[in-house]
């Protein structure tokens, strides 16, 4: 009887270590990030992990990226875990890649909650951490050291548009349709001031919760209201929802902009997808610097850009890992943060300089989908089309 | 009334047929099985799929589709019952819930990741709608109404075959007692197979038109569920005519807290009626006392 | 025989206590917080148990005590008010919670009272979505930034360690078997003279404290929540499944089940490329297909079980009335 205690408890001791056991670190160049293989964030992001080896395997293939400190190319090495989509999870695997696979820089996960989750790990272990998609002023406001975000602030996300629309001087009038998630509710608080600088007048802004599939109340509400412009500040499933009812009750303003208007909002809607404006980072066509990294990337982790607008920001970010490095010179942390910190590089998606509590320079352009083609229509050194307004109702 | 008032009541009623219809099937499982079937939103999902894939594939038209996925739907349902759920029917009560939610807990977790999978889309939708009726300011969204025909359709053809066939009264016979049917002789396995797989088939119609209004992801499953679950608790569990109540006044009361109070508060409105119907009355709206 | 079962399991438990309180000084920094998180998920199985397994009652709104926790704790905290006023504030909030719920919720039974109570945790979370001045609303709440994996971790073992004894004292008390009654048979309970409004009302807020302060310690260690992550489907569903695969009803098989699944996980997550998720669910499947009664009661670890003198609650469950489920 003792023996058979002793025995359970010795196997229970050696199942509660198999997780902490170290996996050594070999002579690569480590990067660790967790992708939402699994959860509500699964269906944006799933396919990301193979985004990340495609990079490291076409960076490899050209024998690594150069360290000064070792005289040598060394090789990137990845360490995925799937996060849930559960901010515990992030924050425990971001726990597991500073202390156990012990990595040299960290990705950040998708979006701002996630990454508030996971830059705490890479504070408290003071290890560089490159946050992706996530755009909430939150969490550059946290004075933390050891943080730089490839993209520009959420309230930003569409000055260009707004921009557009202030020299154009022919709207009038707004109505906001808002999805209460993080992102679009600060794409939102931005876009708000910005079309009033503009002279336009807000009429109405509702804010929506994030399960809201049907709309029949908000547009009962628009068509009385009657605005220029109604601009869905959204992610894609509730803009595609909208859209769809919108065209089902021809509620027919001047413009739609919905923020996110990727390849599956186009294909989901067909012809209601027509003229409506969002926003973009990269468009093929687009007079940007040198993109042919965003098409050897893509096509070799057999990942979409209409389906994923996102993914471009990936390559900007292995871009901006890689100068870090390269500039460093070593694997050193506190050098490698220094050099990201005050990095002024031209990315795929064009400029980037970081500003002081970390938030990049990445910014989107105005598209608007016409005949089922993406053209950028603002600025115009960049635009690959003229922007249509009023558009054409619906049929 | 005004014309704004009849347009949400309208566009409410429309909306709680949807509901009704997905409430429906989870209606009948829990009623013959006593058992909370946590994969039933992982039917609807797997049925709205194949329609997208139908509609894009071959240009099938999604109200066909709702009616084909119906036999392939109740092979999947009687073959999930019979690997699944019949192993623990004979379990005491207790028993029973546990291994039924964990059992239909761990099934939808599989089918949502196989499917996450291998249907690798951001988000999913088909460009399939109608246009729109209008009369003197009021806008009918014709898609809707011709679902919510469909669904009054079905909902009286299942009631008619519950009321008149023998399998259909025995399926009653079950709701009303299990102890009481097997005594008068009703093969039970054998009907809860079937009731279970009019269930799985019920869901993936409903899915079918679902794909045709919003969009749809392989992860929405356990959240749908959650929401129809509710439906059926405040329509009364197993009874027919109360989801399709239960969706109706939910969608009502939805609708129109959203155009007056915000639209914020609108999925408040579900919980809130949830709780005050059940404290008046424990069995739901329609749910038999026991 | 059974006496020193009995000896013999506390020694493992304080063993196994004083185990985990060195680990942050055997140089596992990972194994901190992974046993953070172990035990939190594990304080709010066996508190869940106090309703869910004692009572017979099955509340899926369990989260409702961990997310309020959370937040009050957050919003106490952001006021400039230290973590030790902060806790008490967010249990005596969540008590009194549960003191408000208790009446209505519980004239519901079975499948009703479970889904009314899930519905409570929804409503929660839309109103933290909407009342944004309080609660940051969907952007979430953060609250000063900090280290504390340590000290959070210490709390949070403390807390796991009173669960265990608030729920063996309970199991052990005249209250406890009062519960044990009501589950049996309420009607018979009622009869014989128990209380049963007020305990199940007892029971209800006692189960609420332990998940209020963990909720509160683990916003203190997280820095930052958001509603979904305190009220959402993962945080108000695992700890119950990890209750009900542990067995449910006895004080080990929350802990059974708690570690069982987080290795399970682990393992999977880490190990496994692909289909992890998929995996996760056969195990549950099959342990529901073949386990009903949870770990516990698989027939060669019962006697095991019971030489450790835990009470005769292995054996309940046997005949619970057919009349708990509509």
């Amino acid at each position: 009887m003792k023996m058979r205690t002793l025995s359970v408890c010795l196997v229970a001791a050696v199942l509660l270590a198999i997780p902490f056991a170290a996996t050594g670190a070999p002579d690569a160049i480590h990067i660790g990030a967790t992708v939402s293989q699994t959860g509500h964030f699964s269906s944006e992001i799933g396919p990301f992990k193979r985004l990340m080896n495609a990079w490291a395997g076409i960076v490899n293939e050209q024998g690594g990226i150069m360290v000064k400190e070792y005289g040598k190319k060394l090789p990137v090495k990845f360490t995925i875990y799937d996060d849930k989509s559960d901010q515990a999870t992030v924050k425990k695997y971001y726990e597991r890649l500073a202390t156990v696979d012990k990595v040299n820089l960290m990705l950040g996960p998708y979006s701002s909650p996630l990454t508030f989750a996971a830059s705490t790990a890479a504070e408290n272990h003071q290890i560089p951490f490159i946050a992706v998609c996530a755009n909430s002023p939150k969490i550059y406001t946290r004075g933390f050291k050891w943080i730089v975000g490839v993209i520009d602030l959420g309230q930003r996300y569409t000055y260009r548009y707004w921009e557009m629309i202030r020299k154009e001087g022919k709207a009038k009038s707004v109505s906001f349709v808002v999805e209460d998630t993080i992102h679009p509710l600060g794409v939102f608080k931005g876009s708000k001031a910005l079309a009033e600088k503009a002279g336009l007048k807000v009429l109405t802004s509702d804010v929506v919760p994030d399960k809201t599939r049907d709309f029949t109340p908000i547009i009962t509400k628009l068509k009385k209201e009657n605005p220029d412009i109604i601009y869905v500040s959204s992610n894609i499933p509730f803009a595609i929802n909208f859209m769809k009812q919108a065209k089902e009750m021809s509620l027919n303003p001047n413009e739609y902009h919905c923020i996110h208007h990727s390849g599956v909002f186009r294909d989901a809607l067909g012809s209601a997808a027509e003229d409506v404006i969002g926003q973009s980072y990269w468009v093929e066509g687009m007079k940007l610097g040198d993109t042919q990294l965003i098409n050897d990337v893509l096509k070799k982790a057999d990942v979409s850009e209409p389906m994923y607008p996102w993914s471009p920001a990936y390559v900007a970010a292995f871009q901006i890992l890689r100068k870090a490095i390269e500039d460093a010179g070593t694997l050193d942390n506190k050098k490698v943060m220094e050099r990201l910190k005050q990095l002024e590089m031209e990315t795929v998606l064009g400029e980037e300089v970081f500003s002081d509590t970390g938030y990049g320079s990445i910014n989107t352009y105005p598209s608007q989908i016409q005949d089922g083609v993406y053209k950028v229509i603002y600025p115009p050194d960049v635009a690959t089309g003229k922007h249509r307004y009023p558009r054409r109702p619906f049929k | 009334m005004s014309a704004d008032l009849i347009q949400l009541l309208v566009g409410g009623v429309l909306l709680g047929g949807i509901y009704g219809l997905a409430a429906f099937g989870l209606s009948i499982t829990f009623g013959v099985l006593n058992v909370l079937n946590l994969a039933h939103g992982e039917f609807l999902m797997l049925g709205s799929l194949l329609s997208y894939g139908l509609f894009v594939g071959l240009g099938i038209n999604p109200f066909i589709s709702a009616v084909l996925v119906i036999p392939v739907f109740m092979l999947l349902g009687v073959f999930f019952y019979l690997l699944l759920l019949k192993p623990i029917m004979d379990k005491p009560p207790h028993q029973l819930l546990v291994a039924s939610i964990l059992v239909t807990m761990g099934a939808s977790l599989f089918i949502e990741d196989v499917t996450s999978f291998f249907w690798e889309r951001p988000v999913t939708g088909i460009s399939y709608s109608l246009p729109p009726m209008e009369f003197s300011g009021v806008v009918i969204s014709s898609t809707r109404l011709l679902i919510l025909l469909f669904i009054f359709a079905l909902a009286c053809g299942m009631q008619l075959y519950l009321k008149k066939t023998f399998v259909g009264k025995s399926i009653r016979a079950i709701v009303q007692g299990r102890e009481g049917a097997k005594m008068v002789g009703i093969p039970i396995s054998r009907v809860s197979a079937l009731a279970f797989s009019i269930g799985m088939a019920l869901a993936a119609s409903a899915g079918a038109f679902y794909v045709t209004l919003f969009t749809v992801t392989p992860v929405m499953g356990i959240p749908l569920t959650i929401k129809y679950l509710c439906v059926v608790v405040l329509g009364g569990l197993g009874s027919i005519v109360g989801s399709v109540f239960g969706g109706l006044i939910l969608g009502i009361a939805e609708t129109l807290t959203a155009y007056y109070w915000g639209a914020e508060w609108s999925p408040t409105i579900a919980f809130i009626l949830l709780i005050i119907i059940l404290i008046i009355k424990p069995e739901g709206l329609f749910g038999a006392k026991k | 025989m059974s006496r020193g079962g009995k000896k013999l399991f506390y020694s493992v438990v304080l063993l196994l206590w004083a185990f985990l309180a060195a680990l942050p000084f055997l140089g596992f920094s990972y194994g901190v917080v992974w046993v953070f998180l172990l035990a939190v998920y594990f304080t709010l199985a066996l508190s869940y148990d106090i309703v869910g397994g004692y009572l017979g009652y099955m509340n899926l709104g369990h989260a409702s005590f961990f997310g309020l926790g959370a937040y009050t704790t957050a919003i106490l905290l952001n006021q400039g008010f230290n973590l030790f006023s902060a806790l008490p504030g967010a249990m005596l909030l969540a008590a009194a919670f549960a003191a408000v719920i208790s009446y209505p919720l519980f004239r519901l039974r079975g499948a009703y009272f479970a889904l009314a109570t899930f519905g409570l945790v929804s409503l929660i979370e839309v109103l933290t979505n909407n009342l944004r001045d309080l609660t940051g609303g969907s952007g979430g709440i953060s609250t000063p930034p900090g280290d504390h994996t340590l000290p959070s971790y210490y709390l949070v073992l403390a807390v796991a360690g009173g669960t265990m004894v608030l729920s063996q004292i309970i199991a052990r008390s005249k209250f406890g078997l009062a519960l044990f009654s009501i589950r049996e048979d309420e009607e018979v309970a009622k009869a014989f003279g128990v209380p049963t409004t007020l305990y199940k009302g007892l029971a209800l807020i006692i189960s609420s404290v332990p998940a209020s302060v963990v909720g509160g310690i683990y916003v203190w260690h997280m820095t930052y929540i958001s509603p979904e992550s305190v009220f959402g489907l993962e945080i108000a569903l695992s700890p119950i499944i990890m209750a009900m695969l542990g067995g449910t009803g006895i004080m080990i098989g929350p802990l059974v089940g708690a570690v069982f699944i987080t290795l399970v996980q682990e393992f999977l997550w880490t190990k496994v490329p692909y289909f992890h998720l998929a995996m996760y669910g056969t195990v549950l499947v099959l342990l529901g297909r073949f386990m009903p009664g949870g770990l516990v009661r698989i027939r060669w670890i019962r006697p095991f079980i019971q030489r450790l003198d835990l009470g005769e609650a292995v054996d309940y469950f046997r005949n619970v009335d057919a009349e708990r489920m509509p």
